[in-house]
């Protein structure tokens, strides 16, 4: 890599990580093979430390991401204010959405970096599941996936083009059905297993009738 | 190619090169005949991975599993000790070995080429079934256990896999090495193949194997922490559905912020250069450089053309004024009368308003301006008085304009 593109890579990644995106090898692949070299890694870093801010990495070690040095002033603790009430008013939806996936895909593992989600394989199972159709209405009804839509067709599509506006998802191309999930993912499981050990989720919980309904397609 | 069409190639192959496997075969040491007419035939068995090429030896020997096939069509009735029990095979192998060496001492040529040939197939084989075996783990490795999709069944078959290399792992343990070596210590033949092949075998199994379990440990630990967060999604789901209103600490609000949480917001990108302040004249300075470096951008120019086609441009007409025309009447009229015209009788065919020196001026710049070929027709005198004092000044009070 020449002088000019290290230093056009390193202020593009700088813009990148300044506008809270999170750089993964999916969304992103050239900007996390330079994060991934500790070098590039360092001065990224250093130069974030110089504005308040430094570079992390999800535990996975599959997003990098920007978070504040220090969190000693009130402006600071504002801002993180409102980003934890953004990120735990998303909570509810997201965990019902990856719900929903694992029971239309069949599968015991929720959608994690790299994997690729079909639309049309989720609209089949859920012409099968009226469940299902009933647990896309309900998250469709109201927060972050909130629409007037009422096709399930319609509502799955909204929900995917909100996780691709929020940087879960990558669309393949401008129409494509299929998806490709990102590192951002990992963190939003990080704040789930946070609170998960925090305030003791699924202690005392059992499983409604419904979602055992939903589970057994 | 779909792994049909590669089985059928397989065994077309064999088929095509039937004689030339029967050959190596029958010769006891399952080494192909390799000459120039069968050269080809041996890369594609080579590249087909029917036959092997050994590289201490150099010969590209039979598969061992082409051999077992064949042994068991044919029903053949060898000294083949190996079996899916490596320990009994390295006790087959040193029993051979033994044999080998006692025909050798009792100078029974036929028994001990025979035993030879034996005990290098066992060896071949032992080393064939330990790669294969290593293989067989790498394989499902790379295929990530596709073939199944659940991840229950994807952490069981991880689990078995990594049992199966510790197992195979422990049964290398088992084969003496030192005891091997000295097994192979009095002979050239046994020392090919107990100091160099088998050792080199083993050791390559041990490193392969060693990363599969570094590589299986990797995913087992990924796949328990897909599953992990498989049960999260469904323990919060189960949450949420009994606890509507559920609601997480305001984890903020505490003195200490967890990590987790500490998430900057989006900044916007902008900002102003402080001209004033001399600890950023360096960066400054270096800003600067680097301007000077960047060369101007080239303009662009056009060219508008200019046509040069006489041809098509119309004959001017120079329209001439009043007073031009009255001068030039001056001179028509001398030529015409044919005789002399005073320059201030003349002045009264001038147009009004102009004076009479300007005439008379212009008179003489009339004669003065024209072409060799039109003054050639007239003369110019001057009538005056040369001056009483400077002499050499002649005052001219009129001019007269006579026909040559």
């Amino acid at each position: 890599m020449t002088q000019i593109n290290q230093s056009h890579e390193f202020s593009r990644i700088i813009e990148s990580l300044l506008a809270q995106n999170f750089i993964c090898q999916y969304a992103d692949p050239p900007a996390f093979e330079y994060l991934s070299k500790e070098t590039y890694y360092r001065h990224v870093d250093e130069f974030l430390q110089k504005i308040g801010r430094c570079l992390r990495q999800t535990d996975d070690q599959g997003a990098y991401y920007c978070a504040y040095l220090y969190i000693d002033s009130q402006s600071t603790r504002k801002q993180l204010s409102q980003q934890f009430r953004q990120t735990i008013n998303i909570l509810e939806p997201m965990v019902r959405w990856l719900s929903l996936c694992m029971s239309a895909t069949q599968r015991d593992a929720p959608i994690s970096a790299g994997e690729v989600i079909r639309q049309g394989e989720i609209l089949s199972a859920l012409e099968n599941a009226p469940a299902l159709v009933d647990d896309l209405a309900l998250i469709t009804r109201s927060g972050v996936f909130a629409t007037k839509k009422d096709r399930p067709n319609d509502q799955l599509s909204h929900v995917l083009m909100c996780l691709c506006e929020q940087g879960y998802l990558l669309r393949s191309g401008p129409s494509s059905s299929i998806y490709t999930a990102t590192g951002k993912w990992s963190y939003l499981f990080e704040v789930l297993e946070f609170i998960h050990t925090h305030e003791e989720i699924g202690v005392d919980d059992e499983p409604s009738g419904e979602h055992q309904e939903a589970l057994s397609l | 190619m779909s792994a049909n069409d590669a089985g059928i190639k397989v065994l077309k192959a064999l088929g095509k090169h039937a004689d030339l496997i029967m050959v190596a075969y029958d010769s006891n040491q399952n080494i192909l005949l390799e000459t120039s007419v069968t050269a080809n035939a041996v890369d594609e068995l080579l590249r087909l991975r029917i036959a092997l090429r050994d590289d201490n030896i150099g010969d590209a020997r039979l598969n061992s599993s082409i051999k077992l096939l064949l042994d068991q069509s044919l029903k053949t009735n060898r000294l083949r000790m190996v079996n899916a029990d490596i320990a009994t095979a390295v006790e087959g192998v040193l029993l051979l070995a033994e044999q080998y060496k006692q025909a050798k001492r009792g100078a029974f040529e036929h028994d001990r080429l025979q035993y030879l040939h034996a005990l290098q197939d066992n060896v071949h084989e032992l080393c064939d079934s330990l790669l294969e075996q290593t293989r067989g783990i790498w394989r499902q490795i790379d295929s990530n256990f596709n073939t199944v999709a659940l991840l229950s069944g994807k952490i069981a078959l991880n689990k078995s896999a990594l049992s199966n290399v510790e197992r195979t792992l422990k049964t290398l343990d088992l084969i003496d090495l030192s005891e091997m070596y000295q097994a192979g210590s009095s002979d050239r033949a046994l020392r090919q193949l107990f100091h160099l092949h088998l050792p080199r075998t083993i050791e390559l199994c041990r490193q392969d194997l060693g990363d599969a379990i570094h590589r299986l440990n990797k995913m087992l630990f990924k796949l328990n922490r897909l599953a992990a967060r498989g049960r999260l999604v469904q323990q919060f789901r189960n949450h949420w559905d009994i606890n509507r209103s559920f609601e997480p600490a305001d984890y903020i609000a505490g003195s200490e912020v967890p990590t987790v949480f500490n998430l900057a917001s989006a900044m916007p990108i902008g900002g102003f250069a402080d001209i004033h302040n001399p600890s950023q004249e360096l960066s400054f300075s270096e800003m600067l450089t680097g301007l000077r470096k960047e060369r101007p951008a080239l303009e662009q120019q056009s060219v508008t053309r200019i046509s040069t086609d006489i041809a098509d441009q119309a004959p001017l007409e120079i329209k001439l004024s009043k007073f031009k025309m009255a001068v030039r009447d001056v001179f028509f009229n001398c030529l015409k009368d044919n005789k002399p015209i005073s320059g201030l009788e003349s002045y009264q065919g001038a147009p009004e308003g102009i004076d009479v020196e300007i005439w008379l001026y212009a008179l003489m710049a009339e004669y003065n301006a024209m072409d060799e070929d039109s003054r050639k027709y007239f003369s110019l005198e001057f009538e005056g008085e040369f001056d009483q004092t400077f002499s050499a000044n002649f005052k001219a009070e009129n001019i007269i304009l006579c026909p040559n």
